[in-house]
């Protein structure tokens, strides 16, 4: 199911003194079972273009095709569009609102219209990938702790069982365990259920762990994009903009700004130590020839 | 200097006597000096939360005293003085930005104290001056990014003229570029105002920063000292649920690899700084 965005553009507020363009002429092709990062700084653009991507926002001009077919061309069609298309907000737990964490997460099948057996499936089947206890299904969702509450949140989306999966910075606020939990369980889905998964997040450690190909927005547009590695060798240009490469590559660069003749292409720590101990172990070897 | 801010034995509870009792606060001793910079570290559902709303009496202990420079928390009489003492800032910058222009909205607390007209307008500029933002008083909020948000929340607080500031969370939903700007106006406000500081933050590298570092599990006070100390056991930190900053992480694996790094290093310019010196 790829996501194929073509000239894209939106305007808030269209023809008032408050217009403000939020996207510019978008193009972008999202592949099946793609890990996309998509970064920028806030006012960016990144929370406008995911709204396209399940119709909770319609294109000024351009167009969006998930899985061959036009977004917002057949308003009947909405509602399987958002099915496939799983939107995951910011701090989605403000979002929850029933009685108990079974029908909170339930919500969404029962109004697709699915028989009990199958929706009890889905929630047991949801409520295991995000790792919630079954004994919670009775209690109250306000009862649990912040984490838990993000986690029913979660599991209401993956209920419905889309086949891609969008989540805007949803470790934002959990502390460093939550988050580790919260990107791994990403992480399983993806690779266990091939979907398609494009995760928003200020996170540049994270990101450059888990996602196939990050997408750079600035001021409405793309302004890069390529694998991890490609784009954070684009240092000047990221801090310009207000965003970051991981602490290990600062740390890289700076050493080379030092008159160390060491690599700047690292991205994880693994790689920052070896590339050091190369590094000196080279120099001693040199100096023991001399 | 002085403890600006005393909390003794204090306890505290939610829900207190029904079923769903949770004891948030298991008595807590602290003392913040004047002038000090606190960063406060913890898991979700540690208590951070709980114990900054007690330093502005946002929240009472429900065993325990607490005095915040002098006046005690108990006593209803005192709310405006301490209110007026320890100002806070908190995690989401739209939630904390209440009037049209940046002005009126920096000018919201001491209109509540009834701060005269031009005092007001001399405290406006000031505070816009400290964070950076004068340029922008007479802009609309809605425009500004998360970094530039928080610095007007910022400059609000600072316009009560508080002797302390409690910042929760106050930079987990800005981006890079915005983390920054805020951590150099509160280093800012602590190195030049001489402004106490207490910074609860889930980022390690910001807590490093400070100059002691308390960390808190399930109520309690666990490990309290300067960042070196606090974090000299990694492994304890872990098991705390928290991170380890990454030049501190990467110090020790090379110290493990067998080069003569210490491993106390805490951030990115000094590990760099000892990686040069060998």
């Amino acid at each position: 199911m790829p996501i194929i965005i073509e000239r894209l553009s939106h305007t808030y507020q269209k023809d008032t003194p408050f217009q403000v363009e939020a996207l510019h002429d978008i193009n972008l092709t999202i592949r099946d079972g793609e890990f996309i990062g998509l970064i920028g700084p806030t006012g960016s653009g990144k929370s406008t273009l995911i709204q396209h991507l399940n119709g909770l926002l319609r294109a000024s001009s351009g167009r969006v095709v998930v899985d061959g077919e036009v977004i917002g061309e057949n308003k009947q069609r909405l509602k399987d569009i958002r099915q496939k298309v799983g939107l995951i907000f910011q701090y989605p737990e403000h979002q929850l609102f029933e009685e108990t964490v079974f029908a909170d997460i339930a919500f969404g099948p029962k109004n697709l219209g699915l028989e009990p057996e199958e929706i009890q499936r889905r929630v047991t089947n949801s409520m295991k990938v995000v790792g919630l206890p079954t004994e919670l299904a009775e209690r109250s969702p306000f009862e649990l702790s912040g984490g838990q509450m993000r986690r029913v949140a979660i599991a209401g989306v993956l209920a419905m069982e889309p086949s891609i999966l969008i989540l805007d910075e949803p470790t934002a606020g959990l502390d460093p365990r939550g988050r580790d939990e919260i990107l791994g369980q990403i992480e399983f889905l993806h690779k266990k259920l091939n979907l398609t998964t494009i995760l928003v997040s200020h996170s540049m450690e994270d990101i450059a762990r888990l996602v196939d190909r990050l997408i750079v927005m600035h001021k409405g547009t793309v302004l890069l994009q390529g694998t991890p590695r490609e784009v954070f060798a684009e240092e000047k240009i990221l801090e310009e903009i207000g965003l970051a490469v991981p602490q290990v590559k600062t740390i890289m660069t700076s050493l080379r700004d030092q008159g160390l003749d060491v690599s700047t292409d690292v991205l994880n720590l693994n790689e920052a130590e070896n590339e050091i101990m190369k590094y000196f172990k080279k120099r001693t070897g040199g100096t023991s020839d001399a | 200097m002085y403890p600006l801010i005393s909390v003794r034995d204090v306890t505290h509870s939610y829900n207190k006597g029904e079923n769903d009792e949770v004891m948030a606060l298991k008595n807590i001793s602290l003392e913040i000096s004047e002038g000090e910079f606190i960063a406060i570290v913890g898991a979700n559902g540690s208590g951070k939360s709980t114990l900054a709303k007690h330093l502005n009496a946002l929240l009472l202990p429900t065993s325990g005293s607490i005095t915040i420079a002098g006046y005690d928390v108990e006593k209803p009489d005192n709310v405006w003085e301490i209110r007026s003492t320890v100002g806070m800032v908190f995690q989401n910058p739209d939630n904390q930005i209440v009037a049209t222009t940046i002005e009126e909205d920096v000018a919201f607390g001491p209109e509540n104290l009834g701060v005269e007209p031009e005092e007001i307008n001399r405290r406006i500029d000031e505070a816009l001056q400290t964070v950076n933002m004068e340029q922008y008083r007479r802009h609309a909020p809605h425009l500004l990014s998360g970094g530039q948000k928080q610095r007007v929340a910022i400059a609000g607080v600072l316009a009560m003229r508080p002797r302390c500031i409690v910042f929760d969370e106050a930079t987990s939903m800005l981006d890079p570029g915005g983390r920054k700007e805020v951590m150099e106006t509160v280093k800012r406000l602590n190195r030049d105002e001489h402004i106490t500081i207490a910074y609860i933050t889930h980022f390690m590298d910001e807590a490093v920063q400070a100059d002691r570092v308390v960390v808190m599990e399930d109520g309690r006070i666990v490990l309290d000292g300067t960042p070196k100390e606090v974090f000299a056991d990694i492994e304890r930190i872990r098991q705390l649920g928290l991170d380890v900053p990454q030049a501190t992480d990467l110090a020790v694996r090379l110290h493990k690899r067998g080069l003569n790094v210490n491993p106390d290093v805490l951030d990115t310019k000094e590990l760099v700084n000892k990686l040069c010196q060998l």
